[in-house]
């Protein structure tokens, strides 16, 4: 069997890799008793990293440090795709509900995501033009730095709560006189 | 219930964000994969020339490299035909056999009153694919040959119908198809 590796342009490997990592991000977040609160947003950062070189890489760069970039990234992505499974089970198998969670990751994310690299790598599918339309270059920094922003603003939300309500109370309590008020219940 | 509430609030910015990442990833993958780069322009390789009636029975004006044409002030007897045999010529410039089609794209004017049609020959005299009907939506010379540095004339056949007035006149617009 010949195998003809894609011609496809490189940027389509980190496409992948986003799209795992925002995966990812939101399979930890759903299972997140079985994960460090802060994985998902982690997930997300680094999705966000891969949207910047996706966008600023190609500006200047040859095919090759293109291509090297990208399968790096894909790359990365597949590591943490398959190391994910490997480490529920073994250190969190003794609380696991059920291998059903690990069956149903393996086989509708990491087989997939796997094989549909593995085709386009080897050139049997060939990827197209996707069905969104072109944003404009000029909103890509806007886009980026909205979702940092919004990113940084739910990660303190998630992982640093009572900080948040601070600032908060601090900014609003100046013009509305409103304060957020955590009710505490002592028993006993 | 206020778990799933609190999950349920983390799980939504999520989502959102998740969104927003590989929406703008898969649009900037859509303007790479439509990028074209060093766009370049080169020299026409078939061209129009000027035939040898340019200048004695009609007016042809070539335009900047060749690649269009206007002829002006044809005319025609009524109830006769008037022949232009040799009005303007293809050139194939290149160092190889290109394939044209010449098709009738619009006329306007007095069109009913007219018959016109076109023919394209060869240096040897020979007819090279069909005749052009001016008028028939599609008509054309079908594919046709031209060799590496061959002149290929356009002759034109005006019949005016018996009632045309001298004040009619029509005006035809046909282009020039070649093939990579």
């Amino acid at each position: 069997m010949v195998i003809e590796l894609s011609q496809a342009i490189p940027e389509i490997y980190g496409l992948m890799g986003i799209v795992l990592f925002t995966a990812t991000s939101l399979f930890t977040a759903v299972f997140d008793r079985y994960f460090h609160k802060g994985l998902p947003y982690l997930y997300q950062a680094i999705a966000l990293v891969g949207l910047l070189q996706l966008a600023y890489n190609p500006l200047g760069n040859a095919e090759q440090i293109r291509a090297l970039t990208n399968q790096c990234y894909l790359t990365i992505s597949l590591i943490n795709l398959i190391i994910i499974p490997i480490w529920l089970i073994r250190n969190r198998y003794s609380i696991l509900d059920s291998a059903k969670m690990i069956k149903a990751y393996i086989g509708l994310l990491m087989i997939p995501a796997i094989t549909i690299i593995t085709l386009i790598y080897t050139g049997q599918i060939k990827p197209c033009l996707l069905p969104i339309p072109i944003m404009p270059m000029e909103v890509i920094p806007i886009t980026i730095a909205a979702s940092s922003t919004f990113l940084l603003t739910i990660t303190f939300l998630t992982l640093k709560p009572n900080m948040m309500r601070l600032k908060f109370n601090k900014i609003f309590s100046r013009f509305v006189g409103f304060k957020s008020t955590r009710r505490e219940v002592r028993v006993g | 219930m206020a778990n799933s509430s609190a999950k349920l609030a983390r799980l939504l910015p999520l989502i959102v964000l998740s969104t927003l990442i590989t929406g703008a990833s898969a649009a900037v993958y859509n303007v790479m994969y439509m990028q074209a780069v060093s766009v370049g322009a080169e020299s026409p390789k078939v061209y129009f020339i000027e035939g040898s009636d340019s200048g004695t029975e009609c007016t042809v004006t070539i335009g900047t490299n060749g690649t269009w044409v206007r002829i002006s002030n044809m005319k025609g007897w009524p109830n006769a035909t008037r022949i232009y045999e040799n009005v303007t010529a293809i050139h194939n410039g290149d160092s190889s056999s290109r394939t044209i089609r010449l098709t009738f794209e619009s006329w306007s004017g007095d069109t009913s009153y007219v018959t016109i049609t076109v023919k394209v020959f060869n240096s040897a005299g020979v007819q090279q694919g069909s005749t052009i009907t001016v008028g028939n939506v599609g008509s054309s010379t079908g594919d046709i040959t031209i060799p590496a540095g061959e002149n290929f004339r356009v002759q034109w056949e005006i019949k005016w119908n018996a009632g045309a007035l001298s004040t009619y006149s029509v005006s035809v617009t046909l282009s020039l198809r070649v093939n990579e």
